[in-house]
């Protein structure tokens, strides 16, 4: 089984409300699932469009076609008929304008809602009973759903869902009620996944201005706030978001500010002045398509060597781009913890296709986050003498305190300074401080993880994709069905981007027979990164930059003789 | 408390002459007077040379970016907020650059005491008109003189209801040391704007010009409770410069009102243990 049913409706139509409930239905039916969504910037009419793949196997990303098309208004239905497969089929409202055929399903949706539900808005859960029943998913486990998700307004979606049943007939598939796995997977966004992250390494401090689609994440951990014991507060612009983040670092608190593009651009200064203070702190930088304003709601992958390079002057940052949810979650906690040992910067690359996207995922284990403290304690500090913020160290990092928790000052300057935090102009001073600074870079090397290679084993002879963050999903797919086929392709994959590790880059061109850079940008941003750090140059590329994520198939098309 | 235990021992890099001087030393007096462990303050400055008083004093210290000092206060103070923490800068820092920050953190209403170094000019970068500076003031960026209004920190802070406004004269420590010590005392935001010479760049306001307008608001019978009084007085047109407390409100502060502040310092919270990370994991089960 692998069906993709695709709902799509006017924003303000709760498409995202009844795709919710169903991809929850079928993951409480105990099925893998990839929900992607996407939608205009606007907040009532436009396109709003939740794509639902369900499968027994593992899923690693969305499809662009379709096999059950529910349809919420005319436009949508005009705009997404095309994408249904053969053999496919429409759930649709009776009044709608389409070719007849076997597999339309028309339901007089909007007809019951007003007069048998006198609610014209429940024509929506209507058309989820229809598909519901199209596609043969549990009714029971439908019913526990919307009863979660519902509560006191369950038993009219209820009634709105039997309405839509008796009017639909069954169709050719059949999505069973198959064994509880309840502990074995888990369902969740990547945006949630990132604010899991920020809470399980001990966030205490956001900052944020919103912008989408890091938004998700602010709210996330504003509706969280208070049960996890984070302030979680709106600044008034990003670059307030920075230095108030900053601020609230210095004082020990961990923080996490989250954004796109166009005001992480805003922040840079304060990026600058993180590196200069040697005082950590975490940006989540949800990427959509740029520049300037760009495609608000779509994806894409342009910020990879903007995140590398922004801030004037030299400091060393850890920048990753999460693959999925699951590492979304590990890499973001690691990242707390890598800004907080080596007082940098940290910065979490995702996208709209990541930070949206329901997925089915290995259960998160809250083992594999350990938050720890890298401060000097009230006793240490009390049994030094005298406490310089900036001592030089062999390894470059400083012991470091946070004001308050001693009688020991805490002096941090954004101008070039001396051991102790206060500014100087003493050059001799400045180049010691730079090569401190930049020093921290050498343990940070030795944090990073190995890039993901599949299939294991040797790249002799193979077709390489290289890639990073959210496109693996797409090409894991395309790797598997070029290889089902008796290709011969790998991949590998970095998720950890600077430090850029090489050794792994340089045994994949040395082995591959080619090396293909998948990326959704125009320009390669990966495939200049390479070559800015290795020499080596990617010979082919296949790029994606028209505000929809990746698949497999755009893969497959472009490698298929 | 001895006011000298304030006083970092290091060279000042401020012009002979200077208000600086003359603040440095009422902060250090206020803060004798509050009695307050230099370990429990900490001062939050931008850049300019008003700035540099986080070197100047000895207290902890957080010398930001040119603009951003009442933003980065306001975090210092959500993660540690049992800190006493003043936010210092010049009237380009606080007023030009960091504008949008001090409209939005007067709403906040942390309990920060922010104090404004108001000579009408942009000293470090050698005499450009400030914010502040009169229409009409020439320097060799505005050759023809500053077109613009002068902006009225007063008047805008009473506009937002800021929690408490006042204004002193960088001449008068002791007024200014006893403004500082209340300003913080006072929960709430509060700002005082101090008036300078500068007598490198500023050749109209000068001491004398000071000295021939200010008045004390405490000789007139003002009420600082009264909040269109306090307007009236901001915008009053007849050259004469006010010193004292403008306005005070009482009222809930940010940390009063936030749900996650009202017990222990958030960067006092302990880490999570997997635990509670797996509570945490279970909505995605």
């Amino acid at each position: 089984m692998d069906i993709v049913i695709r709902m799509v409706g006017a924003a303000g139509q709760g498409v995202q409300t009844v795709g919710e409930i169903l991809a929850r239905t079928a993951f409480r039916s105990g099925h893998m699932l990839h929900a992607e969504q996407s939608y205009h910037s606007r907040i009532r009419g436009g396109e709003n469009a939740f794509a639902l793949r369900i499968s027994d196997g593992p899923l690693w990303g969305t499809r662009e076609d379709t096999d059950l098309l529910v349809a919420l208004d005319q436009a949508m239905l005009d705009q997404f008929l095309p994408t249904v497969r053969e053999g496919g089929w429409v759930v649709c409202d009776e009044e709608r304008t389409l070719p007849d055929g076997d597999a339309v399903v028309r339901i007089p949706a909007g007809r019951l809602a007003k007069e048998e539900l006198e609610l014209p808005i429940a024509a929506n859960m209507i058309l989820l009973g229809a598909a519901a029943e199209v596609i043969g998913i549990s009714e029971e486990r439908l019913a526990e759903v919307v009863r979660e998700a519902l509560g006191k307004k369950a038993d009219l979606n209820l009634r709105a869902l039997a309405l839509g049943a008796e009017h639909a007939r069954r169709g050719p598939w059949t999505v069973p009620d198959a064994v509880d796995v309840r502990g074995q997977r888990m369902l969740l966004t990547g945006g949630a996944a990132v604010g899991a992250g920020a809470i399980a390494a001990g966030c205490r401090y956001v900052s944020s201005y919103p912008m989408t689609p890091g938004t998700a994440v602010l709210t996330y951990l504003a509706e969280r706030a208070e049960r996890w014991g984070l302030v979680v507060e709106q600044a008034e612009d990003e670059i307030a978001a920075i230095n108030m983040a900053l601020g609230a670092a210095y004082a020990g608190a961990r923080s996490l500010v989250t954004t796109s593009g166009g005001g992480f651009a805003l922040m840079v200064e304060g990026l600058s002045l993180a590196g200069m203070i040697e005082t950590p702190v975490v940006v989540h930088i949800g990427q959509r398509p740029a520049p300037a304003t760009g495609l608000p709601t779509r994806t894409g992958q342009e910020e990879l060597l903007f995140c590398v390079h922004a801030g004037h002057g030299e400091f060393p940052r850890y920048v990753v781009a999460p693959r999925d949810a699951e590492e979304a979650f590990y890499l973001t906690a690691k990242a707390f913890d890598v800004a907080e040992k080596y007082q940098i910067p940290a910065l979490i690359l995702t996208d709209q296709y990541l930070v949206d996207s329901f997925v089915t995922s290995p259960p998160l284990d809250p083992t594999r986050t350990p938050a720890r403290s890298h401060l000097l304690t009230a006793d240490e500090l009390q049994t030094m003498e005298h406490y310089d913020r900036f001592a030089v160290t062999p390894s470059g990092v400083s012991p470091r305190a946070v004001p308050g928790v001693s009688d020991k000052l805490v002096l941090v300057d954004s101008d070039e300074h001396d051991a102790y935090g206060r500014i100087t102009e003493d050059l001799q001073v400045r180049k010691v401080m730079t090569e401190k600074r930049l020093r921290k870079e050498e343990g940070l090397r030795t944090e990073l993880g190995e890039p993901l290679s599949y299939p294991e084993g040797s790249m002799e002879g193979r077709t390489v994709f290289l890639g990073w963050g959210s496109t693996y999903g797409a090409i894991r797919e395309a790797v598997e069905m070029l290889n089902a086929e008796g290709g011969r392709y790998a991949m590998l994959h970095f998720s950890e981007l600077w430090p850029l590790r090489t050794d792994e880059l340089r045994q994949a061109f040395d082995k591959a027979e080619r090396v293909v850079c998948i990326e959704g940008n125009a320009t390669g941003q990966l495939a200049q990164l390479v070559a800015q750090e290795t020499g080596l140059q990617v010979g082919t590329h296949i790029r994606r930059y028209d505000g929809r994520p990746l698949t497999a198939r755009d893969i497959i098309e472009e490698v298929s003789p | 408390m001895s006011v000298q235990q304030y006083l970092a021992d290091v060279e000042l890099a401020w012009c002979p002459g200077c208000g600086n001087h003359g603040i440095r030393r009422a902060l250090a007096n206020g803060l004798a007077l509050l009695g307050l462990p230099s370990h429990r303050v900490v001062l939050v400055t931008g850049i300019g040379q008003a700035a540099k008083m986080a070197h100047y004093v000895a207290v902890n210290g957080f010398n930001g970016l040119h603009g951003r000092t009442v933003a980065s206060a306001a975090g210092v103070k959500m993660a540690r907020h049992e800190l006493t923490v003043i936010a210092e800068s010049g009237d380009g820092d606080l007023y030009g650059e960091g504008g949008n920050h001090l409209l939005h953190n007067i709403r906040r209403n942390l309990d920060l005491t922010v104090i404004a170094h108001d000579n009408r000019v942009y000293g470090l970068t050698k005499g450009q008109a400030s914010p502040t500076a009169g229409q009409g003031y020439t320097t060799k960026a505005q050759p023809f003189g500053s077109l613009n209004t002068p902006l009225n920190p007063s008047a805008l802070a009473v506009a937002l209801d800021a929690s408490f406004v006042a204004q002193s004269f960088a001449g008068d420590v002791d007024g200014t040391a006893e403004l500082i010590a209340e300003a913080v005392r006072h929960k709430g935001f509060a700002l005082i704007n101090v008036l300078q010479p500068c007598p490198i760049w500023n050749r109209v306001n000068t001491f004398a010009w000071y000295k021939e307008r200010i008045y004390a608001l405490a000789d007139e019978g003002h009420d600082a409770a009264d909040r269109t009084a306090a307007f009236s007085v901001a915008t009053r047109d007849d050259g004469r410069i006010y010193t004292g407390v403008l306005y005070r409100r009482q009222g809930p502060s940010f940390v009063e009102r936030h749900p996650v502040l009202k017990e222990t310092q958030l960067a006092e919270r302990a880490l999570p243990t997997p635990d509670t990370v797996a509570s945490l994991l279970e909505e995605f089960a």
